[in-house]
This record gives structure tokens, sequence and C-alpha cells, in this order.
């Protein structure tokens, strides 16, 4: 038999209004003194006013007011003041079993027994790693609450798992009242082919990431802070879980981080800048908040593009054909202007272009397919080029590219790449034209996944400008922006 | 139907799993109070809406 924790449930509020004082005999284990308890208020009933089963997650109340509904199978953690390993638990899990979604329920414990009384901190979505929580500080603390940096749309409401949930009870109350840590954007497409989007800031605003959960002492309310050891963005992207087209008409949400805004909030549909709201009109975003932006539409010349190029998956998912070079060739394939390879992305193909130096041996650039170290770009000599693709109208002025170990069996790496932007094809032993901005970067050796940013002036348009290996290493992954000329 | 269960029941006696979660919630002394404090209206917040589209 599991113990019963905590939260008043919709569908213990229908048995307590029925059970008034008066019906209860003597011989059930309800004591006397807690009958108060059972006598609900009438309030209790009020939430099932609307017909619970038509709800979305992210449903409206019986006021007609937006607000979160418990899913059957939803997870919190609680952790207990009195608890001895705050530091680095994973909190009690508690779940509960509903028959249709609800703003109430009752979550029992997964365990036998009993949680230590005291205060009482709760998060949802539950916790399955230890995370620290802290009761001895003002506010309190509960690390490790995420806004991730990648979404998955569900139409009409929220992911909630992107949608973190905070709630405090003092000892002895068996009431958790759960206040989002999270805003909410809210928009609509207007055209049929958009399968991703972005929404970001220029300036390094942390709008998702790991938090800290800092949680008032008198009003519980949280608010999320950064901290030491953890990493942020300035950008969110979604789509839909099967990369599908996202259906115009239809209400999506998008979690973000509740902070002051240095920039302009930008929003991107299949790589286009569709709307920016001005810092000057909009600079704070704010916990507990449905920002609606309203239905999105692609303007004719889009002000700028954000392209994200992945080269961890298998090219076949972006090339039907499958015509990039996986491995290096003896002969030096790759001159003479290079071989050009498409990546269609959002249903536009693009042209990246694999270039060995004049004068090579050997092609030495391909897209690695070998799975031990993931997909990758590889620069396997030095002298090696790789062109981003020549978009009609736009020119090129920045790339953020994050690397990848270089081979496939060395555990340890020592080599650092050094990796610039040019805009020609040189001999070897040559020096090419480094583009304003694209100084050759030292990165780090071996698979470290990090990025390194290129912010180009002086770019043309309609023009191939190309990474180029002075030292050789890898590339898992390329965002190029491009503003038009 | 709810009236007569707790009627009918004895301190051991088997409850359904609704019924059960009542009494053990006010049998748990870890959990339970005669003067909880806390809202009871609510377990999750409701939500503000600014409307950002003409920006």
């Amino acid at each position: 038999m599991k113990k019963s924790f905590v939260l008043l449930s919709a569908a213990a509020a229908l048995v307590m209004a029925a059970c008034t004082p008066e019906i209860l005999p003597e011989e059930t284990v309800v004591p006397e003194e807690k009958i108060g308890l059972l006598s609900g208020p009438a309030s209790f009933t009020a939430s099932f006013e609307a017909d619970p089963a038509t709800r979305a997650v992210l449903g409206l109340n019986g006021d007609g007011k937006p607000q979160t509904f418990w899913e059957n199978g939803d997870a919190i953690s609680v952790y207990s003041s009195n608890d001895t390993d705050l530091s680095s638990a994973a909190g009690h899990k508690f779940t509960t079993t509903l028959s249709a979604n609800s703003l109430e329920a009752t979550f029992e414990w997964d365990n036998e027994g009993s949680i230590p009384s005291g205060n009482y901190l709760a998060t949802y979505p539950n916790r399955t790693a230890g995370r620290g929580v802290n009761f001895s500080v003002s506010p309190y603390r509960v690390a490790a609450v995420d806004i991730p940096k990648s979404q998955t749309l569900v139409a009409g409401t929220v992911d909630r798992k992107a949608c973190p949930m905070v709630a405090h009870a003092s000892e002895g109350s068996n009431n958790l009242e759960f206040k989002n840590a999270a805003a909410l954007l809210k928009f609509r497409v207007s055209e049929s082919n958009i399968v991703a989007g972005r929404i970001a800031v220029d300036a390094a605003d942390a709008i998702s990431g790991r938090f800290r959960a800092d949680v008032d002492v008198t009003t519980f309310i949280p608010t999320l802070v950064t901290y030491t050891g953890q990493t942020y963005y300035n950008y969110i992207d979604f789509s839909l879980n099967d990369n599908t087209a996202l259906a115009s008409g239809t209400d999506y949400y998008v979690a973000i981080r509740p902070t002051e805004l240095t920039s302009d909030l930008k929003v991107y549909l299949n790589g286009n800048l569709v709307k920016v709201i001005n810092k000057s009109q909009f600079s704070e975003i704010k916990r507990n908040k449905i920002y609606n932006l309203g239905t999105l539409t692609t303007p004719a010349t889009p002000l700028e593009k954000v392209l994200f190029f992945d080269f961890t998956v298998d090219q076949s998912s972006v090339d039907p054909n499958s015509s990039w070079p996986t491995a290096k060739g003896t002969a030096a394939t790759n001159q003479a202007g290079g071989l050009l390879r498409p990546y269609n992305l959002y249903g536009v193909q693009y042209q990246f272009t694999l270039a060995d130096c004049s004068g090579a041996s050997g092609q030495q650039i391909f897209w690695s397919h070998t799975n031990t170290y993931g997909h990758r770009i590889v620069f396997n000599a030095a002298e090696r080029y790789f062109g981003t693709p020549a978009i009609e109208g736009y020119k090129l002025v920045n790339i953020t590219a994050t690397s990848s170990r270089l081979d496939n069996t060395t555990a340890s790496e020592t080599l650092e790449p050094k990796i610039g932007i040019v805009s020609n094809i040189v001999a070897s032993k040559e020096t090419p034209t480094y583009v304003s901005g694209g100084d050759l970067q030292t990165w780090a050796a071996g698979n470290n996944h990090e990025a390194y940013n290129y912010a180009l002036s002086g770019t043309e348009g309609n023009t191939v400008y190309y990474l180029y290996a002075k030292v050789k290493g890898a590339v898992q992954t390329l965002t190029l922006t491009y503003i038009p000329i | 139907m709810k009236k007569n269960l707790f009627k009918l029941m004895k301190k051991g006696d088997y409850m359904p799993p609704t019924t059960e979660s009542i009494v053990i919630l006010c049998t748990n002394k870890v959990i339970c109070s005669s003067d909880p404090t806390g809202s009871r209206s609510s377990v999750t917040e409701v939500w503000d809406i600014e409307d950002l589209s003409t920006l």
C-alpha cells in the first residue's frame, strides 16, 4: 500500500465534498481532529465546471483564463527540509493517476512509508538525477531547473517538460501550489511550409539553459537565475517532434526564461527573420506571462537568414542521393573549384563546396560516416576548404562552427586545429585571403563540441566563403547568418 | 456510494484506491495537520496574458 502525499486532488475533492463530518463513523481511521480537512470548501468542485476531458494540457479554467492542467502519470519531485542529502538528492518522486486532465491532482509517493516531515519544496517536471536544494538560505534555492534550448512544439499547448514549476509547502501543510518558473511565447504561422523556428536575442541574455530557482521565502515565487558551471543560450529552437510542418491557424507555445533583455527579441521561421520586437518597446520577459506574438508571416525579403546545418546526421536525411564523399580519396577530386554537394534545409537546396588546395595529391575533406565519434565534416589534411552556400541577394555575415574530433581511432587527440574564413582557394603553401573577422582561430583539440564564432565584415552577396583549415580538424555544425545586400 | 463506503469501513478494511488515499492522507502525521496552511484552491497557477502582436 502506497502512502499518499500532499496535493488536494480533483478526485479527492469530489470525495471530500461527500464526506461531511456527520457521515463519518467513528470506525473509520480518520481521526476526529482531521475532519476539518475533509470538509473541503465548495470551491473544490468549481474546478469541474468545464469538461476536463476536452481540455488541453494548457487549457482554460472555469474563469476562462489559461492554466496548466495535470495529466495522468505526471510526476513531481518533493524535497523535505529534513532530508539528509539535500545537496545531491533527486527528491522523492510522487506520481498522479487521473482519468482526465485536471487543475488539481493527488500525487502519491512511489515508495512505501512517508518522507521526512519539514518544509517542502517540489518541482515539476520530476527530476531523475541528484540536484541540490537548499532550505537554509533566503531565498530558498532549487538547482537545475531547465528551460531547454531545443523544444518540441505541441499543437494548442506547451511542451510541459519545457515549462518548469516550483511549489512550497510549510510544515503541516498538505498543499503544494505550483508556480510557473517560466514565461511562454505564443504564436501562429500563416504559411504551410514552416517546419522549424528559433527565438533569439543578439546579446548574451540567457533565455535557455539550466538555471537555479530562487524561491522567495514569503511569496514562494521562483526566480530563475544563472549559476556557476552551467551553459546558457541566447536562443531557443523549436519544431514538431516529427519535423513536419506546423499547422497554420493553430496556437503554439515556447517556454522562455523570464529575464531583462538587453537587445531586440527576434523570431525566425525556417531560418528567416519574421519578427523583431524592439527592446525599446519590450525589455523584460516576466514570469507567469503568456506573450502573444500573433500570426507570423515570412516577409518577401527577410531582413536576416540564420541557417543551421547539422553534419552529425546521416547525409541521406539532407541529400536524397547521399552524394557527399565519406572517406578520403587517393585522387585530388576536389580541386578546380571544388566539389559541390547539396544540403536540403526547410525545402531549399543549399550547395556546399568541398575543396582541396591546388596541387594536393588526394581528396582529404569529406562527410565522415564512422559512427564511433559521430558524423562530421573532416578536414583530414591541412589546407582544405569547406565552402558555405552562396545565396542570391544575401551576403554572409556570421559563421558559428562547432568542433568535433578529427579521427576515428585516437582516444585522446592533441592536435589543435587552426581554422579561418577565406574568400579564395590557393595552392599548397600559399596563403589565402582572410575575410575581415575571419582570421585564423586555434580550436581546442579533440571531441569538445565547442563553438567558434566569426563575425565577418566586407563580404559580398551571392558569394562562397570557405572555412579554411590551416591545421586539420573537424566540424560538427555550422550556423550561418546572411543579410540582404 | 461514498457515504456507504465510509459507514461500512473499519480500521483495516479494504478500501478502494480513491478512498484509501483520503484516509491515509489524514492519518499520515507527516503530511496531515488539523490546521493546514496554504491555499487549497489551486495547484497550478493562472497565466497572465500580454499581447505583443502589434509590436
